[in-house]
């Protein structure tokens, strides 16, 4: 069981994709801008974050940027609606290990946040 | 006044993005959507309604999704009240109470707006190859001159000075007709920079045939 910060405005969004990452065994903390997520970043210390990309006081982008200047070890994935092809590579530029498009499907959210925690357990036992 | 060559690229780019909105919107129902060929033109905001044949004194639902950088403007997915409440029903199940829920209506129409119209701009930028810069949707009811006041004035979009590129799409969710439009209003300076950049893709596939 992994503890999953969710940061996205959308509470109709953060529902769904709260259920999927519970039913998967998850913790699931929600803030609904990045501000808030980068509040509980600090006293969560989640094992991954989820972002959407618009947001209001501190959009994705914005968390992402402030993760990299930390040079926090803490993974990201962005889950947007945005499918520009610039958005993705600016996203990834700035640290974000993967970018799903809204409506996420339960498979691919699944796939992506096993393949990053099992990357984290093996960059630990290395260390 | 565009070209034949002109009008057809930009309705095959904007098909392209309506049809992804169909899949997209099958994904999120989770149920079989058919999508009829939607009804796609170009004009400006005077004859607007009679494009996408929505009487003006319709109370709409809308979501406004602005963009801003070297193309200004907004796009809008406007339903009848009637046909929200119907895909609120879709996407939130059996729980939707029409007369109680406008704060769940909004937020899944907010969330299902927010996704179609990215279905169709990211298909405009990813094929001219311009990025556009998004600010986060907006929710609206009211007639179709109210809501396109509003977010004319948002957007810094002069309604005198834009041209609307409109796309009318009907969605079947199983039996149900679900219809919809989607429109983007661009202001003359960024739809004249849309067709630059439409003739130089027509340029470069033309390039490719030789």
């Amino acid at each position: 069981m992994a503890k999953i910060l969710l940061v996205d405005d959308s509470s109709f969004q953060r529902k769904l994709m709260s259920k999927m990452l519970c039913s998967m065994g998850h913790r699931v903390t929600e803030a609904e801008n990045g501000r808030k997520g980068l509040d509980l970043v600090d006293t969560l210390e989640p094992d991954m974050i989820i972002t959407d990309l618009l947001m209001p006081e501190l959009d994705g982008i914005g968390l992402l940027r402030d993760l990299k200047k930390r040079d926090s070890a803490i993974p990201a994935v962005v889950v947007s609606a945005d499918i520009q092809e610039t958005t993705r590579q600016e996203c990834l530029q700035l640290g974000a290990r993967d970018f799903l498009n809204k409506p996420v499907k339960h498979a691919d959210l699944a796939a992506t946040v096993e393949r990053l925690l099992q990357s984290i357990a093996g960059e630990e036992s290395k260390c | 006044m565009l070209t034949r060559e002109q009008t057809g690229t930009l309705t095959e780019i904007i098909n392209a993005g309506v049809k992804k909105a169909g899949s997209v919107l099958s994904e999120l129902v989770g149920r079989q959507v058919r999508m009829q060929v939607p009804l796609l033109g170009v004009t400006d905001f005077t004859n607007l309604h009679d494009c996408i044949g929505i009487d003006n004194n319709l109370q709409l639902v809308s979501v406004c999704q602005q963009f801003h950088g070297t193309m200004d403007g907004y796009a809008l997915l406007l339903l009848s009240r009637e046909n929200g409440d119907a895909l609120t029903q879709h996407l939130i199940g059996e729980g939707f109470d029409p007369s109680a829920m406008d704060v769940e209506r909004e937020e899944a129409l907010r969330e299902v707006g927010n996704i179609l119209t990215n279905s169709v701009l990211g298909t405009i930028s990813n094929t001219v190859g311009h990025r556009f810069e998004y600010q986060v949707p907006v929710y609206r009811q009211g007639t179709l001159p109210e809501i396109i006041g509003f977010s004319s004035c948002d957007a810094s979009c002069s309604v005198g000075d834009s041209h609307t590129l409109y796309a009318r799409a009907q969605f079947d969710i199983d039996d149900e007709r679900v219809v919809g439009s989607i429109l983007i209003l661009l202001t003359s300076r960024a739809f004249k920079l849309l067709i630059e950049m439409v003739d130089g893709l027509r340029f470069k596939v033309q390039l490719r045939q030789q």
